[in-house]
């Protein structure tokens, strides 16, 4: 899942190179840092966070019935 | 539709020619190619030699394509199979989505269609240099879910107007709303407004009574509410 995450993120940012995603799990959840570079920290989050939010939902979709929640953080 | 462009030069016509596809990142069948300058070898390929130059245009076939790619990857997790199939018009792509198990594609009241579309919509934008729009349809959930709307609406508003009262539905999403709206007003004597905050906005529709009708007042009022609402919204969100 965290290729397919990384693929998605490289494809709607300016800087692809500057993408970085750490993936760890707490409380039976899975957690991705996404490292960005500045810029594109806004392009990730979007408006009202509407694009993070339509990546986890996309992502929560594609894994299907595994039930594993996964958290989505954004840092520079 | 103005698509991307670059001029490139390069020993022969052949290289200068794939020097553009590469430099577009696309294939030969995918770019129009006008040629500048032919380029000369000169003389024994060392006096007066001139590079080729040629003008390269992007078809609309390298976005589809590329779309394409980027669906196929995403997919590649998903465990069964799907198709996606993209075409552009205008300055729009539609891209269609058919398979198995793609139920679970359209999530609940189609809100993985939704973050699908958005996402797309950001990956087409970073593509070209004119603003274009993705319009996602999958197993042709939108047409069903329109005709299902359209039902319902007129169904309340015939509801309405043989019992004479105001009829309140369900809540709805903002493009549901505006479907039932558009029915709404193909009858005379009836209304149709949205009451309430999202996500649980739902649609009104009630007779129209002459007399007691200020439409400018409830205007006022409606913008009013819905600056309100909009507020409360934000705050709301998670």
């Amino acid at each position: 899942m965290k290729d397919t995450l990384i693929y998605i993120l490289k494809g709607i940012v300016k800087d692809p190179d500057e993408i970085s995603v750490v993936e760890y799990d707490e409380n039976k959840n899975k957690i991705f840092e996404i490292k960005a570079s500045e810029e594109d920290v806004g392009q990730i989050i979007g408006k009202d966070g509407r694009t993070i939010k339509s990546i986890n939902i996309l992502l929560n979709a594609l894994a299907g019935s595994s039930k594993e929640n996964f958290i989505l953080k954004v840092i520079r | 539709m103005i698509m991307k462009t670059v001029e490139v030069s390069g020993n022969s016509l052949k290289e200068a020619v794939n020097n553009a596809c590469k430099s577009l990142d696309a294939t030969e069948e995918e770019v129009d190619i006008k040629i500048i300058d032919e380029g000369s070898k000169g003389f024994f390929g060392i006096f007066g030699s001139k590079n080729a130059v040629v003008n390269a245009t992007l078809k609309p076939k390298h976005y589809e394509r590329k779309i394409l790619d980027f669906l196929n990857t995403i997919s590649e997790n998903f465990g069964s199979e799907v198709v996606f199939e993209v075409s552009m018009r205008n300055r729009t792509f539609h891209v269609t989505i058919n398979g198995d198990n793609i139920s679970r594609l359209i999530g609940r009241h189609g809100k993985t269609v939704a973050a699908l579309e958005h996402i797309l919509n950001i990956y087409a934008n970073r593509l070209t240099d004119v603003k274009v729009n993705v319009k996602v349809d999958i197993g042709g959930y939108k047409d069903d879910r329109k005709e299902i709307i359209e039902h319902i609406a007129h169904k309340a508003a015939k509801n309405s107007l043989s019992n004479n009262e105001k009829i309140v539905l369900e809540p709805m999403f903002s493009y549901e709303r505006r479907i039932v709206h558009e029915v709404i007003t193909k009858y005379k004597n009836l209304k149709s407004y949205s009451i309430g905050l999202e996500p649980y906005r739902k649609v009104v529709i009630d007779i129209v009574n002459k007399k007691y009708d200020k439409p400018k007042r409830n205007h006022n009022s409606r913008s009013q509410f819905q600056k309100s609402e909009k507020m409360n919204y934000n705050r709301n969100k998670d």
